[in-house]
């Protein structure tokens, strides 16, 4: 999985962390993402969280172990309408 | 020339479909397919039968988005009337019977029925036994 192909793949199972928001309590925030909707993500570590996707910006830990930095805005599609986007 | 409007969600999808091929979106969908079963068998191991519901529930949308069938080994992993992840022994039973694979989903009360009806023949075949 690359920058260019995260866009068109599932991101449900994947460890996750905040590292820019504009709501200081989000930044530092670690977890899996165990669902997600068109404007947000669910993580859970020892609790479950919300969190928006807009002017947020994750770094996502591949299944490869590689972390990549994408601004949240640009994953804001429900899952299923995933692939047609085009990286 | 057609105007096309791009923020129609169906157009939308035609044009990336149109863009990256077909091999490559059904090579993309089966991956999602396999990512999405894997972790729903790992929730209900755990017993969230809610997620796992959910992840069916995503796998089976995006097959429908892009007109791409579900694999016929994660057929039988989930309800095909409520749609709800089947684990054999705690949500689900499955019985032979009638040449066919019984499978009773706890959660809506419901049957599937899968015919091995050509496995029952060519066995007649090959042991040479006459009869029905």
């Amino acid at each position: 999985m690359s920058r260019k192909t995260l866009v068109q793949e599932t991101l449900i199972g994947l460890e996750v962390e905040v590292t820019e928001a504009r709501c200081k309590e989000y930044i530092g925030l670690k977890g899996r993402i165990i669902d997600e909707t068109r404007n947000t993500f669910l993580l859970e570590n020892d609790r479950i969280r919300r969190i928006p996707k807009k002017d947020v910006k994750f770094a996502i830990i591949t299944s490869e172990g590689k972390r990549i930095e994408v601004n949240g805005s640009a994953l804001m599609h429900r899952p299923e309408d995933r692939i047609k986007k085009i990286g | 020339m057609i105007n096309i409007n791009v923020n129609n969600i169906y157009t939308e999808t035609v044009l990336g479909m149109m863009k990256l091929g077909r091999r490559k979106i059904i090579s993309i969908v089966n991956e999602n397919f396999d990512r999405l079963f894997t972790l729903a068998e790992k929730e209900v191991l755990r017993h969230n039968m809610e997620r796992a519901d959910r992840y069916v529930e995503l796998a089976r949308k995006i097959g429908m988005r892009y007109n791409v069938p579900i694999p016929a080994k994660y057929k039988r992993r989930f309800c095909k009337h409520c749609c709800s992840y089947l684990l054999p022994g705690v949500n689900a039973r499955v019985r032979t019977g009638k040449s066919k694979v019984i499978i009773f989903c706890e959660n809506c009360k419901k049957y599937m029925r899968i015919p091995f009806i050509r496995e029952v023949k060519e066995r007649r075949k090959t042991r040479g036994v006459r009869g029905k």
